[in-house]
């Protein structure tokens, strides 16, 4: 068990997403980077689809009520316990009565905390990851977190490759509407970088530049995280884990499930650019 | 008669089938055919499928093999006969005073066509519900008059509340929780259309058919408590098919 006494940004219960419920209009959610979480969930011998706790760029400060196994999975998040630096992706037996503090990344979006166990939350939809509408609890400042007292598998040894994330090159495949750009609109889009807006979130990555020429509205179709769509305007928007299941904007392209994972952790103001497969 | 549809890859594991791009009743009876099938029958390797106007999206499981599926659904899959012998017809009552329908002004005065008149043509028709989207339980309606069509607005706004009744083009629909959106908002109803704690958590589905009707403000708050404390019965019929 912890207590909240510092929320850290966008901190969520998140685990593998609600399948199944998209042709009521529900959301997939669930971990943005799910290689990154299952790593974690993995180490601590968890099912993949523990729930976890998702924060971005500044992570939670947490009072252990309890003595815990965790792993805090992320690249660059300084973190430490009564003062003394831990490290990440790695497991770390916390002692109850003492602090855990997740600090600040300045080279990736999202880290993840996951406990042995994994969080208790209340499952909605069969899922207990976050999403506004549904009544999964927020994470708040003097929010009691509960773990599952289950038991668990034979922990994993597994090892990460944090290089993965300095790549910048996103591989996609060919939308729905791909065959209506134009060569010159085709040749433009797999040679420029696209910078990453800060007003990116759960639901899509937007971008400061545009490229010179839009597509017209498409009459509403099925969407899903990873989609690319081209606005009139010429704005690409990559929709991300609470995307709504249907969408009004052509489909361009589609990224491949690594290249979702490499998106989520862009910062804003990197750049990235798509290579087609 | 069966209107085949085109296959088109939609990422890692999913795939979309496509039907002319329109909205038409005709379509919408044949994608829901072809949901109905693949539900039943591939539920081995199919997580979900979901329906839109002209297509269906099928997503697929990590383990099911996309070509060995494509390659079926290639070969002419035998559609299951949706046997529908009756349709619900859903009563929503609505209050459409201005202070609920924002944008009614701003419609009559564009459109040149009175308040009340766009009222009595929202109220006219009966809409079929061709599948939910945008928001848990949105229900997209078609149907609309044409006279009362109206281009979404240029700029969404931050927050529309639960219970609008929007109208985007030739499509009205209901805002089933407060978000951000773009319809014209021309009234609102005191009803739930999302409730995670029913056993179906949606009050419509595709398949039925919506008739609103107008209420007054003070019948406006009368229903919403009775609906708050879960003594309200909802108005509907069957109609046979």
């Amino acid at each position: 068990m912890f207590s909240v006494l510092q929320t850290g940004i966008q901190t969520t219960y998140q685990d593998l997403g609600r399948l199944g419920f998209r042709n009521m209009g529900v959301p997939l959610s669930g971990v943005m980077d799910r290689q990154m979480a299952q790593f974690a969930n993995t180490l601590l011998g968890n099912h993949l689809n523990a729930t976890v706790i998702e924060f971005t760029l500044v992570g939670p400060i947490l009072e252990v009520l309890e003595t815990v196994e965790v792993v805090i999975a992320g690249i660059g998040f300084l973190s430490s316990v009564g003062g003394v630096e831990v490290p990440l992706n790695e497991v770390v037996k916390i002692e109850k009565g003492s602090v855990l503090k997740i600090g600040t990344s300045s080279q990736t979006m999202r880290g993840y905390l996951a406990v042995k166990g994994g969080f208790d939350v209340i499952e909605i939809l069969g899922s207990s990851s976050y999403y506004k509408g549904l009544p999964i609890p927020e994470i708040e400042k003097g929010t009691t977190l509960e773990i599952k007292k289950i038991k668990i598998t034979q922990p994993n040894f597994h090892s990460f490759n944090t290089s993965f994330y300095e790549s910048s090159d996103l591989k996609v495949t060919k939308g729905p509407e791909f065959e209506l750009l134009d060569e010159r609109l085709k040749q433009e889009l797999f040679n420029s970088f696209f910078k990453i807006n800060p007003q990116s979130n759960r639901m899509a990555t937007l971008f400061d530049n545009t490229v010179s020429k839009g597509l017209k509205e498409i009459i509403t179709a099925p969407v899903q995280p990873g989609t690319v769509q081209l606005t009139p305007s010429g704005g690409l928007v990559v929709l991300m884990r609470d995307s709504q299941a249907t969408g009004g904007y052509a489909r361009i392209l589609q990224l491949q499930p690594e290249a979702f994972c490499l998106l989520s952790q862009k910062i804003p103001a990197t750049s990235i650019g798509f290579k087609l497969i | 008669m069966s209107i085949y549809p085109k296959i088109k890859d939609f990422g890692e594991q999913a795939l979309l089938l496509e039907w002319n791009n329109e909205i038409s009743l005709t379509i919408h009876k044949e994608i829901m055919r072809y949901k109905h099938t693949i539900d039943s029958r591939f539920q081995s390797i199919v997580i979900e499928t979901v329906p839109t106007y002209a297509s269906l999206a099928i997503y697929l499981n990590k383990s099911a093999n996309k070509e060995a599926f494509i390659s079926e659904l290639n070969s002419g899959l035998l559609l299951s006969e949706i046997i529908q012998k009756s349709q619900r017809i859903i009563h929503i009552p609505v209050c459409y005073e201005i202070e609920y329908g924002w944008d009614l002004p701003e419609m009559a005065h564009k459109l040149n066509i009175p308040i009340d008149e766009i009222i009595s043509r929202h109220i006219d028709q009966e809409y079929p519900v061709y599948f939910l989207g945008f928001l848990p339980g949105f229900p997209y309606l078609g149907g609309l008059d044409p006279k009362i069509a109206f281009q979404r607005k240029a700029t969404p706004r931050k927050q529309v509340d639960k219970g609008s009744v929007g109208i985007a083009g030739s499509q009205t629909g209901i805002y089933t929780m407060d978000s951000p959106g773009g319809w014209n908002i021309i009234g609102r109803s005191p009803l739930n259309f999302f409730d995670v704690s029913q056993e179906n958590p949606c009050l419509l589905v595709p398949g039925d058919l919506v008739k609103f009707y107008k209420i007054s403000r003070k019948l406006y708050e009368e229903i919403y408590f009775q609906v708050k404390n879960q003594n309200y019965s909802l108005r509907k019929e069957v109609r046979d098919v």
